[in-house]
């Protein structure tokens, strides 16, 4: 099966608890275990007939920690931030990209997958600036806003030719000069909205955020189906008045909802029921409006008649 | 610009990251790299279309040795691992530092960084009889354990202590070829095949897996290029081309020469194993289809691509092998003013 020129493109955004099971250490074995989990459902989604690019946050604040260590263990020196987080691309990159090929093999699809390393310009100016690192002396806690991730059209470029991308959303943060020139920055950006900027600039057609939790059990009253249809402005509403769980990251919710702008479709759902929710049966699905997701005798559609696709 | 623009593929060894002596820092590195892609870019600025496959020696080494000191408190990973890390960490240095040339000399084109890997042929002898060195020494109590523990072949090393040695298979094919293509097609410079790539084994039932070797980043880069179907493999080191009798008597430097005569010089062992053994092999291999295998020095890696530098080999079907590289020279306004490398400050 190949997939068919024009299938909606969706960005994939694995939360960092689907890779390292929110530990500060992941052994080689269990980050192997969780990626294979991971690429098997994101292969699913191509055999659906979407073109996938997939981000994933390379290196938890922990394991940069540990990265310094064993650098001052090993009396070598310690690279930057943000040379560490290229590094982390690598890492998961290469085995996520990995799993995905391989499960598409098995699958019997022939489409190739690619892992690249990207770079995200931030602001050096936005808010984050002001927030100085306390807590440690090597790892900055400023977490700063994606301005554009500088790779965006080569990832356009991969995944509109059926390439599955797979790519770093906490990626390497750089800056621009008033030149136009890139310098690399120690600093964190939040790999939610990196998510959201890139699903923008490879023109998405939604932004699948996954999780290890299923998030329709942490929305308050009236409780939620799974797979129902929320607006992007009771979204808003319901952010402005507390009542999603504190166990959904807000910058998860905050980059759904701008992401969902007219006939955009953001989708929050745990990792397992990923084919489900991009078919409209689980987890929360975000829309611009109603209607660009009505189906002509006025009921919900599913976001993305995804059977449709598949050739 | 260009009366030919060629398709390159520049092997870059891993001197220009980490030179000898060096502790290996990142601001030494950065400083490296600056330096090595301010020459490239003026490749690409010529008209080339470039493709850049580097080394990954020191930096993999690095690693490892940190992943030793650390093992108690850090999870190591795998050495194919590690590979694929030393690929994103030089490759975003690459990567950036080209961005910057290219837009000082006003020729803007997209930069991107693969994460390679590179079938090897599980039947290679090289797996037979493990040579290549990898990561930190131990004393023979620890090495004998890393041996029953975990299946490591260790090596005593010259008096100094022991080392896991690896296997050196030769690459057979690079697994991200088609997206390789699909970017140098549409014109974008294209940073891949990290330290020979990822050397990975294929199943019987066609599924991949990494696997502990080093694979010869000129080899590779040689079969880059063929796959390509690139006009030119450029290999740059630190020394002005390859030499007869080098460092003897009757040094001489080689200039043009066929594949004939070429293959005449290694057989008559006058290339070192390990050092430019492999780049006049790597050479050799395009230039016996038909291609053009350039080794010269980084710094004139332009004037080796336009002829004027370099040792190029040629196949004997290729009667002016020159006239495809032939070309105006370009203005190099990055030779009198520098650029700021990137991720040089850190906020």
């Amino acid at each position: 099966m190949r997939i068919r020129h024009g299938a909606p493109v969706i960005v994939v955004s694995l939360d960092e608890d689907l890779v390292f099971d929110g530990r500060a250490q992941c052994s080689f074995n269990d980050l192997l275990v969780n990626l294979t989990g991971a690429g098997r459902d994101i292969a699913r989604l191509v055999q659906a007939g979407c073109r996938v690019v997939v981000t994933y946050e390379p290196v938890p604040r922990s394991t940069l920690e540990c990265a310094c260590e064993s650098a001052e263990l090993a009396s070598s020196p310690r690279a930057p931030f943000d040379a560490i987080q290229a590094r982390g691309q690598g890492l998961i990159g290469y085995l996520l990209a990995q799993s995905i090929r391989n499960h598409l093999r098995r699958l019997k699809i022939k489409t190739h997958v690619c892992a690249m390393t990207v770079q995200v310009q931030v602001q050096t100016a936005d808010a984050g600036c002001a927030v100085c690192s306390e807590q440690s002396a090597s790892i900055p806690s400023v977490v700063r806003e994606p301005v554009n991730v500088v790779e965006g059209p080569i990832v356009r470029n991969l995944v509109a030719g059926g390439t599955v991308v797979v790519c770093g959303s906490s990626a390497v943060a750089v800056r621009m000069d008033a030149d136009g020139y890139l310098s690399g920055i120690e600093t964190a950006v939040d790999p939610d909205s990196t998510a959201a900027r890139l699903a923008t600039q490879v023109r998405a057609k939604a932004l699948l955020m996954l999780d290890a939790i299923d998030p329709t059990r942490l929305v308050d009253t009236p409780p939620r189906r799974s797979g129902e249809l929320m607006t992007s402005a009771e979204a808003t509403t319901r952010l402005a008045q507390g009542r999603f769980s504190p166990d959904i990251k807000r910058s998860k919710l905050v980059a759904a909802l701008r992401f969902a702008q007219g006939d955009k479709v953001s989708i929050l759902a745990p990792l397992a029921n990923a084919w489900e929710a991009m078919a409209g049966g689980a987890g929360i699905c975000i829309v611009g409006t109603e209607s660009s997701v009505l189906s002509s005798s006025g009921s919900p559609a599913m976001p993305l008649p995804l059977t449709a696709f598949a050739v | 610009m260009t009366a030919s623009p060629s398709t390159i593929v520049v092997a870059l060894g891993g001197n220009a990251i980490l030179q000898p002596g060096q502790l290996g820092t990142f601001e030494e590195q950065l400083l490296n790299v600056n330096e090595a892609t301010r020459r490239i870019a003026r490749l690409a600025a010529a008209g080339h279309q470039v493709i850049v496959v580097h080394g990954n020696g020191p930096q993999v080494g690095n690693i490892l040795i940190q992943q030793a000191a650390a093992e108690a408190s850090v999870a190591p990973m795998p050495m194919d691992v590690a590979g694929a890390m030393s690929q994103g960490q030089i490759g975003f240095l690459l990567a950036s530092c080209l961005e910057n040339h290219l837009r000082r000399l006003r020729h803007e084109v997209p930069v991107a960084c693969l994460v390679t890997e590179t079938i090897v042929d599980p039947d290679d002898p090289g797996f037979e009889n493990p040579t290549k060195p990898v990561g930190p020494f131990y004393d023979q109590t620890r090495a004998k354990q890393l041996m029953l523990e975990a299946g490591y072949a260790m090596r005593e090393d010259a008096g100094r202590g022991w080392r896991r040695v690896v296997p050196s298979p030769q690459p057979v094919a690079i697994v991200q070829l088609p997206s390789i293509e699909r970017l140098v097609a549409a014109g974008t410079l294209v940073v891949c095949v990290g330290g020979g790539g990822i050397p990975t084994l294929r199943a019987r039932d066609g599924s991949l897996s990494g696997t502990a070797a080093v694979i010869d980043k000129d080899l590779a880069a040689a079969r880059l290029a063929l796959d390509l179907d690139a006009d030119v493999l450029l290999i740059l080191t630190d020394v002005a081309g390859a030499f007869i009798d080098y460092r003897g008597p009757d040094e001489r430097a080689l200039q043009q020469v066929t594949v004939e005569e070429m293959e005449t010089y290694v057989a008559q062992g006058h290339f070192k194993a390990g050092s430019m053994g492999p780049k006049v092999e790597a050479a050799l291999r395009v230039a016996r289809k038909g291609k053009t295998g350039i080794i010269a020095s980084l710094t004139e890696a332009l004037e080796a691509a336009e002829g004027r530098a370099g040792t190029r080999i040629v196949g004997a079907e290729c009667a002016d092998p020159e006239a495809a590289l032939r070309h105006d020279r370009p203005a190099d306004s990055s030779a009198t003013e520098p650029i700021r490398p990137g991720g040089q400050s850190w906020a």
